[in-house]
């Protein structure tokens, strides 16, 4: 056996590039995906899976996808079962008698697979079931008589329905065309097998259907969750099974028809096909846009509030909830009335994103509300995204705030509730037995340096929260705890992005308890505006500690604003990062 | 076997002495901190297995289950599952009588005694089908629900409605008319959806939607004679407190009652319930159907004066010959008086009670954690205020068991959010004994539940349909429309 022969060695390129990729290009759709499942290890956990078909590869792909906590692990899980499947692919096609000059197509199926896994709602349970199928295809083919490979197809046709699901059609597929090539059964034994066969493919799901009434029956014919959404019909997956099942044959029919002579032709034919095609499907697959506000929740979530500023300094955000995660960020470093203009802002949807019934939304949203003190609505989001999962999966992170948002409450009971839960996972069992040694201990709750701070800004009375008057519930939630500098700075925020001066120049007074050692730059912008409108010389008369660089800068500004009949491209390039130019050129 | 770690090492039937420990035991004067609290409870006959766990740090359980001639030996790590075919064979042993539980636990190498404590088994049968709707505690997004009904003479559980094959719309929750598994409805949401009723074994789909109602129907209860429900139509507004633990408010900004005769499908309507200055709703008709039981109470503006919205219980004549509501509304519960808001009534079967639940204010009583169920006896009007049953949370949402010695009711007690059904005994005398949960095969599941157990309803037999059935009639059929 050579080590070093050229189909491992293209097996092994093919793995690192999927590995770089995943790890170093797209690893923040790796942490995405990890924060909707809630894997415990528990016999009840298990035993959920194993009631309908399919549950086995749904069980393995959530087992994997939990280690996507970090990126790199998911990143070489993804590979390492990328490759395999290639490997399997050209074991098989090379049993039936493929050409090894043919070795680079064994490549689609997988390529395939990992444009599919571009997207966030592609699940891995999916390649775990092929990649079943491919065990039992390569079973299949050690046998020697076709009256024992038959026997052997009719036994494991409910065995890999369980394990595999729908997908398990292929395999009676593959039999059946491996009886039609090789002949090794007379005509009336294969039709009598292909009935039985064709038979348990039909009876199969409807036999779930009788057991398992919980599901349609479409559900039952499909059987693994391949996509996050159970409703559609995964049909890019069924043309890789497709493939998967028919590509030996094929290869074996082109090793036949092959002349001599063509090899090197046909092997730069398909590496450029292969290699072309895949390069041209990933980059069309690949969404960077939602990679980048990944990586922004994912910094978010982790509390990497200078990672998250630095992004911003590298490529400013443009998207409604990156801007929301930098603006958090900023407020946690108390720099968002000082900087918030410096980068792009969308309005007030870029602030605190109005609730909206999927399970990214309200996930954002509700980290802003539970770092500015809004524990409640915190927790609401928290569970309304768990809810919003279609594939009726428990969310870790939603299960952490839900714990978190309790224990700041004093609402114990539940929240030992949800930190039982997690101590039945791998990565968050460490934290939650740390947070339930707080239990019921205030003195330990009040020390801790978010619990404690966030019990302090809580509401001390009941109001009903509207979100409609984000800025009225700002107030109020200020009011109550006027140490509640983010508070202050969401409301203040609020006022300018709505381009509500007249609440700004209201508000502004309530800052005092703060104590700033000078008003932040975007105030101070704000300030001298408002003042300017009503008086001749604002900058001599202006009661409020504005710099001279604002001063000066208003100046210039007012100078160009007035001067020029199109004067929004100068002011561009010397004033975006001012609230003059979001106020009067930003819709 | 659902990841019970238990180990049952020996069940035997021995006498009395079966009990006693052989070794070194300490005894201790304390009762076991048991999950879930099965301390000192009155049981019907015909329960399953009361399973339960010690929550201190034990090693190893002994617990020894005493009846008068025979006992049951469990023996688990820190949990019991007791055997059911011999836990039954007690049960009929010693009915009437009590059972004594003897708890005995390794704690750090050493063995210890608890204070032994009692199950009151009375003859009196509690009825052997529940169902609930299966639901997470959620605000607005709902995701997987069920209804499910469980034989709770055993441990056998079955579906009977599963959102998964209605589009995943929302269902409402299941009820009974007069305690009959073959009389029994609950509301399908979204596009297709529609009533769904059972009588006899017969699903119909119906569109209880009349042209000049604010909504479909909403909380409804049947007739004793089977023809009739009667319905609150509400436009229902949710909102979020601000405020600590403080979860959900939900009002209705309008609501009304009809009655829907199931076999013309007609509307009943009054007038003097379809009156906006007056909210109306929780309507169940009484044992022999001659009265409505309703909750109303004026409307405020909201959700502004949410807290001065208190609901009275009134009621008002029926006469199911004649298919015509009165129009005489009687007060016989002023919540001005009794400063509090009424809601969720129901009647028990032998006409004596009107069981409901009381909140500070408004008309959703499962986030208040004041809700208490309160106990009338309709013939003297006099008021028990349940002590031993309510617990520190929202006690709501109940159901009667056909011989009106039993009740069961949604309590939030253990956590304040994950409601679990509780079983409370009436005796001859009207008293009302310490209510127990649910048994489970597993008594840890409870702790690892992410779903509560809305409106939990008895029923002496079974109800006649399955999931399936209801995918079908989704499905198939068109919703029967009613004029």
């Amino acid at each position: 056996m050579k080590i070093f022969s050229i189909d491992k060695m293209m097996a092994a390129v093919f793995g690192l590039m999927v590995f770089a990729f995943f790890a170093f290009l797209y690893p923040f759709h790796l942490n995405y995906q990890e924060q909707y499942q809630l894997f415990l290890f528990s016999a009840d956990y298990v035993s959920s899976y194993f009631v309908k078909p399919g549950g086995l590869s749904d069980y393995l792909g959530n087992f994997l996808t939990q280690f996507y906590f970090y990126s790199w692990v998911g990143a070489l899980l993804i590979a390492v079962l990328l490759t395999l499947l290639q490997v399997m692919v050209w074991q098989v096609s090379r049993k039936l008698g493929a050409k090894p000059v043919f070795l680079p197509f064994t490549f689609v199926p997988s390529v395939l697979f990992w444009s599919l896994l571009c997207d966030e709602n592609y699940l891995l349970g999916g390649v775990i079931a092929m990649l079943i199928l491919g065990v039992f295809i390569l079973l299949c083919i050690q046998f020697r008589t076709g009256w024992e490979r038959m026997v052997f197809l009719l036994i494991s046709l409910p065995v890999l329905y369980w394990l595999i699901g729908g997908a398990f059609v292929l395999l009676a597929l593959f039999v059946i065309g491996y009886e039609l090539i090789f002949r090794q059964l007379k005509t009336g034994q294969l039709l009598t097998l292909g009935v039985a066969a064709l038979l348990l493919v039909v009876v199969l799901p409807l036999l779930a259907k009788r057991i398992i009434q919980q599901y349609p029956l479409s559900r039952l014919c499909i059987g693994v969750n391949y996509y996050r959404f159970p409703v559609n019909v995964p049909v890019a997956i069924g043309i890789i099974g497709l493939l998967i099942a028919s590509l030996p044959y094929l290869l074996r029919w082109l090793s036949a028809k092959l002349r001599s002579g063509k090899a090197v032709f046909l092997i730069v034919f398909q590496l450029a096909v292969v290699a072309g095609g895949g390069l041209m499907l990933i980059r069309n697959s690949a969404d960077m846009a939602k990679e980048e506000v990944m990586a922004y929740d994912f910094n978010v979530r982790m509390r990497k509030w200078d990672r998250v500023i630095a992004m911003a300094e590298k490529k400013k955000p443009s998207t409604p909830l990156s801007v929301t995660c930098l603006n958090l960020a900023l407020a946690k470093m108390d720099l968002l009335g000082e900087r918030m203009f410096a980068y792009y802002q969308n309005g007030v949807g870029g602030l605190i994103p109005d609730f909206v019934r999927d399970y990214t939304i309200p996930m954002i949203a509700g980290e802003v509300y539970y770092h500015l003190g809004f524990v409640n609505t915190a927790q609401r989001l928290a569970f309304e995204a768990m809810e919003a999962l279609p594939d009726y999966q428990k969310s870790a992170r939603s299960v952490m705030r839900l714990a978190e948002t309790n224990i700041i409450n004093g609402d114990y009971a539940v929240a030992t509730k949800y930190l039982h839960l997690l101590q039945q996972t791998f990565y968050y069992r460490e934290w939650a037995t740390k947070a339930l040694q707080t239990i019921n201990d205030e003195k330990l709750i009040d020390q801790h340096p978010e619990w404690g701070w966030l019990r302090k800004c809580r509401t001390r009375e009941d109001f009903l929260f509207s979100e409609k008057e984000k800025d009225m519930m700002l107030g109020i939630l200020f009011r109550q705890n006027p140490e509640n500098r983010m508070a202050f700075e969401y409301l203040m925020a609020y006022c300018l992005l709505s381009k509500d001066l007249q609440h700004f120049v209201e508000y502004f007074p309530l800052g005092k308890s703060l104590n700033y050692k000078a008003i932040p730059k975007s105030y101070q912008e704000a300030l001298i505006y408002v003042w300017g409108l009503t008086h001749p010389d604002p900058i001599q008369t202006i009661p409020y500690a504005i710099g001279n660089g604002v001063k000066n800068r208003v100046r210039q500004y007012q100078r160009i604003y007035t001067g020029q009949m199109n004067a929004e491209p100068a002011l561009r390039d010397q004033f975006a990062d001012t609230y003059w130019y979001y106020l009067h050129f930003r819709n | 076997m659902n990841g019970i770690k238990i180990h049952i090492v020996a069940v035997v039937f021995l006498f009395l002495a079966a009990c006693r420990e052989s070794g070194q035991v300490r005894v201790r004067d304390g009762y076991p901190s048991i999950y879930p609290d099965y301390l000192d409870v009155t049981i019907p006959m015909n329960i399953a297995p009361l399973n339960f766990m010690v929550r201190d740090s034990v090693e190893q359980l002994r617990v020894c289950i005493k009846g008068a001639d025979d006992s049951i030996v469990v023996v688990g790590d820190y949990k019991i599952q007791i055997p059911e075919k011999h836990w039954k064979a007690l049960l009929h042993a010693v009915s009437g009588g009590d059972l004594t539980v003897v708890v005995t636990a390794k704690m750090c190498g050493e063995w210890v005694q608890y204070k032994p404590f009692n199950w009151h088994v009375t003859n009196d049968k509690i009825d052997p089908f529940l169902s609930y709707r299966l639901i997470e505690p959620g605000y607005e997004v709902w995701n997987k629900l069920q209804i499910v009904e469980r034989n709770i003479e055993t441990f056998a559980e079955r579906t009977l409605a599963d959102n998964n094959l209605t589009d995943g719309c929302c269902m409402n929750c299941h009820i009974h008319g007069n305690q009959d598994g073959a009389l029994s409805m609950f509301h399908l949401r979204g596009g297709k959806g529609g009533t769904i009723l059972n009588r006899n074994g017969r699903l119909r789909k119906i569109n209880t939607k009349i042209d000049g109602m604010i909504s479909n129907a909403v909380y409804g209860n049947f007739h004793p004679s089977g023809r009739f429900g009667v319905f609150s139509t509400n436009i229902i507004i949710p909102e979020l407190h601000a405020y600590r633990n403080k979860r959900l408010e939900v009002y209705d900004t309008a609501s009304d009652l009809v009655v829907l005769d199931f076999d013309e499908n007609r509307a009943i309507l009054q007038p003097l319930l379809c009156d906006s200055t007056t909210l109306e709703t929780f309507p169940v008709f009484s044992a022999d159907g001659k009265w409505i039981y309703f909750c109303s109470a004026p409307a405020v503006p909201l959700p502004d004066s949410i807290k001065s919205l208190k609901y009275h219980i009134c009621r008002v004549a029926f006469d199911a010959d004649k298919k015509e509501i009165g129009t005489t509304v009687d007060t016989i519960w002023n919540a001005l008086e009794m400063n509090g808001s009424a809601c969720h009534l129901k009647t028990s079967p032998d006409g004596k009670f009107l069981l409901y639940t009381v909140a500070d204010y408004g008309t959703f009583p499962i986030w208040h954690q004041e809700a208490d169920l309160r106990l009338m006896n309709l013939e003297t009007r006099t008021i028990d205020n349940l002590p031993i049953v309510n617990g520190p949370n929202s006690d709501s949402y109940h159901s009667w068991s056909s011989n009106s010695r039993w009740f069961v009711f949604a309590s939030k007690r253990d956590d304040g959010i994950y409601g679990k059904p509780y079983f409370c005994y009436i005796d001859s005398s009207g008293k009302a004994h310490k209510p127990f949960v649910l048994p489970q095969r597993d008594p840890e599941m409870y702790d690892f539940m992410l779903k509560s157990f809305n409106i939990p309803e008895l029923s002496s037999g079974p109800a006649p349909f399955d999931a399936s059935d209801v995918e079908r009639i989704y499905k198939q059929k068109e919703a029967e429309p009613f004029r």
